[in-house]
């Protein structure tokens, strides 16, 4: 009597946890980040100032 | 007397998950409302979620027009010579934009380059670029469509062997556009002019 008393109170407590662990899971769902990062453009600098005298 | 207790095992086992879902319902939902009333202050049941406006889209420099100096001119797109020295437009009526830096009108400085004279010593697409004055107005027509004004900020001449290369091409939270011709003497053994003009212009619009 005492086996089933001890047996009865484990699936109760079993059951509670994995109802409540269930419920945890879903409800730590995460909304995905909406905010967009334009990348800023680059640029490389050149060696020298260009030669813009007497174009051929 | 066995069957009347097996019932109330299995009863016993549903009566747990009953409990242990409703509980654990309820906290999540006085989480989700937490949540909600720490984002906004007005209503409840509205969710601000962060967003970040695009900035704008800024084409590929097409035209240049500025009234002052008469000019109006198609804009080629250029790299690095040889030497890696900022390249120059084939034709010499045409501007040159760097196409290793920025577009004119994003952040940064976008750089356009034309020359002084021809090889005949006629002049060329910038041979009046020197006579701008702070205030004066440079539009740039992009292949969008778009045309974006900007307003020289400071004129200035350095020698080619000294030029500020950093300050005319590199980073800067402004949206410069930088203008590049030739000036001083020319060299006939080096095939150069010995100094450069450089007329900075910020975005106006």
């Amino acid at each position: 009597m005492i086996k089933k008393a001890a047996l009865a109170t484990g699936v109760f407590a079993m059951s509670a946890l994995a109802a409540a662990s269930m419920t945890f899971a879903q409800t730590t769902t995460t909304t995905p980040a909406t905010t967009t990062v334009t990348p800023s453009p680059t640029t490389s600098v050149p060696a020298a100032a260009p030669k813009t005298g007497r174009a051929n | 007397m066995k069957k009347i207790f097996s019932t109330f095992l299995i009863l016993l086992a549903l009566g747990g998950g009953y409990i242990g879902f409703n509980a654990s319902h309820k906290l999540a939902e006085k989480n989700t409302s937490q949540n909600v009333l720490q984002a906004g202050s007005h209503s409840p049941n509205t969710q601000i979620i962060p967003t970040k406006i695009p900035e704008a889209v800024y084409g590929i420099p097409k035209t240049l027009q500025i009234a002052k100096i008469n000019v109006n001119s198609p804009v080629e797109s250029v790299g690095q010579d040889q030497q890696k020295a900022m390249d120059v437009p084939k034709d010499s009526d045409d501007a040159g934009w760097y196409d290793l830096g920025v577009k004119p009108g994003e952040k940064g400085s976008a750089v356009l380059d034309g020359h002084l004279d021809k090889s005949s010593g006629a002049p060329a697409v910038f041979w009046n670029v020197s006579k701008l004055e702070v205030g004066d107005k440079i539009i740039v027509r992009d292949d969008l469509g778009h045309d974006h004004t900007f307003a020289v900020t400071e004129k200035a001449q350095y020698p080619y062997n000294d030029f500020p290369l950093q300050k005319v091409f590199g980073a800067t939270d402004k949206r410069m556009l930088n203008l590049i011709s030739c000036n001083g003497q020319w060299n006939t053994a080096t095939k150069n002019y010995s100094h450069r003009t450089v007329i900075y212009s910020q975005l106006a619009e």
